[in-house]
């Protein structure tokens, strides 16, 4: 224990002289049944619904199910111990959690207990897992940006504080990387990051950790995970618990982002819970308010008043997807509930398209709002780029009969495309991808190689920070393209083209063939 | 005993009988003796489910092991005739108990299970029903039994409420608050 000695004393006397005045009464009740993780408990007259409940050895439960003559608790820990005839007491706490800045750094269970072996984690608060979310006078319309550090999403499928968006996709298609980027994104800001981990390996939740530390973001991020070996019940408050951790930031001013990795467990966890209380099954056995389960736990995420203090809670929730089915259950549930959705393609993940973002059907419904006005400017032309670009791509493999404009179209959405690319761990500057995606739409890459562009962004940037700084930090300060900014920054591009090695440049790629090469004319 | 919802309901019916003619305190008693039939002899209640033995004679054997000749009452013989007829035998196992508690609450009774680290003094559980007695509006009966395990003070337990107060409780409380730091 920390601390110093007279500390310590002072700390007993406090805890003494409170249990002195005290003699409590108690609900009890009698275990009647238990196993699967769940308790029949006979008894607990004044229990409340989802009020925490104590069995012996400290294990706590919570009572779901308020019935004639027994009560169905669902228990969140080792129960082997648990035996009919056991006596149950009601605790006067409704589920809560703990919550506040001494959660952050850390990686803990959904009740708050360390996993992380760096010893108890102490709060001044705790705040029950359900509250009802904020009503529509407490809120307003979502306008800053929250920057994920991709490319293709900050410009095209922009994000803002208090949104919910969905990030959708079949197993291993680069959702939750783009969730650890987005985390770590938010370094230099005022914005907080948990990351809530259901149902997954613990090896993956340690690996997590571990890159999230390696980039310096651990320090302002809180995990809270329930791995797969946690009983259902525990998977199933996980969510919540990572919500009531960001409410509290943001019903006191500050900034927060909870990742929910993923609501598909969650929801599988929920239907377990559900059918081992008896409850009755409905579509895919899933119980009939499994909807309200996230759309209650998403309503949450919000953007509140400058009355209420103008902080925010934005969610990113996390589907996964089976064979690339977004029309089942769960994924138009979360669908319909979230301002917008990311989707991810495995056909794009392994035609090496990474990050695999389908622009056509990933939206976001917030859009322009969100987003500085730099961007929003470069945006409109490259979202137009990319648009007529998916729609002639089928005729891409007659490109040496078309016309020289469809030529142009397919060329430009191959460069961005190709300029969109990015590697994990690196999230992008704002001003950076301004730069970057204003070059592409203005045809720097028109004559290039494609194999060639990563490479040849990076050393733009370099090129306008060093011969050019005005440019990167007036953007930086005004978050604004002005049209003599936009000309300076045209003129930088082509000083740096003129400069560029001929080796990168591409020969005409669609060009007539003269006819001696092709076959069978004399 | 746990009584379940359907004991309950035949319980709650006897109990209006037995009240209207006074007889609580002999049905009871036959209800005991049965109760601690069943209890004893395991086939017992497989005897009384069996489905080729006459409602009466199982009746009449009922009767005989609760003693019903030394104490006649008019709503015990009914009530294992309607208990048999509609097959529940196995409501006989927690009628007594079921009973008991309808008994209590209709003589405003609380039965206190007192669990105390050193047996109480005379006095001292006089003390303890008129304390228990001003806190329910109801008067006490005391179930005491003694478990060193404490330490000190003792657990009251009534019903579902549980009033906590012996000094193993609140080391337990103080060891939870201290981890708090």
């Amino acid at each position: 224990m920390q601390g110093r000695p007279d500390e310590v004393s002072a700390i007993l006397r406090d805890e003494l002289q409170r249990l002195e005045s005290q003699v409590e009464m108690v609900g009890v009740g009698t275990v009647i049944e238990v196993g699967d993780g769940i308790a029949r408990v006979y008894g607990l007259a004044d229990v409340m619904a989802a009020e925490l409940v104590e069995f012996p050895g400290e294990l706590m439960g919570i009572a779901l199910n308020l019935e004639e003559d027994n009560v169905g608790c669902i228990l969140m820990g080792p129960y082997v111990h648990v035996k009919e005839g056991d006596q149950v007491q009601t605790t006067g706490r409704i589920a809560e959690t703990r919550v506040g800045e001494e959660l952050f750094g850390r990686v803990v269970s959904p009740l708050g207990e360390p996993l992380d072996g760096k010893g108890v984690v102490v709060t001044k608060h705790t705040r029950p897992l359900e509250v009802k979310a904020p009503g529509v006078v407490k809120r307003q319309p979502v306008k800053e940006p929250l920057h994920t550090g991709i490319k293709a999403i900050d410009s095209m499928i922009p994000i803002g504080r208090g949104q919910r968006e969905l990030l959708i996709g079949d197993r291993q298609t680069g959702k939750t990387a783009i969730a650890i980027d987005t985390i770590i994104n938010q370094r230099d800001t005022d914005v907080k990051c948990i990351y809530v981990a259901i149902g997954q390996k613990s090896s993956s939740v340690r690996r997590t950790a571990a890159i999230l530390e390696e980039h310096g973001a651990m320090e302002y991020t809180c995990v809270v995970a329930a791995t797969a070996s946690n009983p259902a019940a525990v998977q199933y408050i996980a969510p919540y618990a990572g919500c009531t951790i960001g409410e509290y930031l943001r019903d006191n001013g500050a900034h927060a982002l909870v990742i929910y990795d993923d609501l598909t467990r969650h929801a599988k966890a929920y239907r377990e819970v559900s059918l081992l209380l008896r409850r009755p099954p409905g579509r895919e056995a899933y119980p009939g308010d499994i909807f309200n389960l996230h759309s209650r736990l998403l309503e949450r995420a919000a953007k509140l008043s400058e009355e209420e203090g103008g902080g925010s809670l934005t969610a990113l929730p996390v589907i996964q997807t089976e064979e690339g089915d977004y029309a089942a259950y769960i994924p138009t549930n979360l669908i319909s509930i979230t301002d917008g959705q990311i989707y991810l393609e495995p056909e794009l993940f392994y035609a090496g398209v990474r990050p695999a973002i389908s622009v056509g059907l990933s939206v976001s419904r917030v859009g322009g709002n969100a987003q500085t006005q730099m961007m929003r400017r470069v945006a409109g032309r490259l979202k137009l780029d990319l648009a007529s670009y998916r729609e002639y791509r089928a005729f891409s493999q007659f490109a040496s009969d078309l016309d020289e404009e469809t030529r142009n179209i397919l060329k430009r959405g191959d460069r961005m495309t190709e300029a969109l690319k990015q590697d994990q761990y690196v999230p992008m500057a704002i001003a950076e991808q301004v730069i970057v995606i204003f070059a592409g739409t203005h045809g720097c890459w028109d004559d290039v190689k494609l194999e060639a562009i990563t490479a040849l962004e990076a050393e733009l940037l370099t090129f306008i920070r060093e011969r050019y700084p005005e440019i990167e930090s007036g953007l930086r300060q005004t978050q604004e393209l002005s049209d003599e900014m936009a000309e300076r920054l045209d003129k930088a591009i082509d000083d740096f083209k003129t400069k560029l090695d001929e080796q990168y440049l591409e020969k005409e790629q669609y060009a007539e063939r003269p006819a001696s090469e092709i076959e069978g004319v004399e | 005993m746990v009584v379940d919802t359907l004991t309950k309901r035949y319980v709650r019916a006897l109990y209006a009988e037995a009240a209207e003619r006074a007889e609580q305190s002999d049905v009871y008693a036959q209800l005991q003796a049965v109760a601690e039939a069943l209890r004893v002899e395991a086939r017992f209640l497989d005897a009384l489910k069996h489905p080729t033995l006459p409602v009466e004679d199982k009746v009449a054997m009922l009767l005989r092991i609760a003693g019903a000749d030394e104490r006649p009452t008019a709503s015990f013989k009914p009530f294992l005739r309607l208990v048999l007829t509609k097959g529940r035998a196995q409501v006989l196992e927690a009628a007594a108990d079921g009973f008991l508690e309808l008994w209590d609450e209709d003589r405003n009774l609380v039965r206190a299970e007192v669990v105390s680290a050193f047996p109480l003094s005379e006095r001292e559980q006089t003390e303890l029903k008129q304390a228990l007695a001003s806190l329910t509006n109801c008067s006490i009966e005391l179930d005491l039994t003694v478990d060193p395990s404490l330490v000190g003070g003792m657990t009251v337990r009534m019903g579902d409420r549980l009033i906590e107060g012996s000094v193993r409780g609140k080391l337990k409380k103080l060891s939870e608050g201290l981890q708090r730091y």
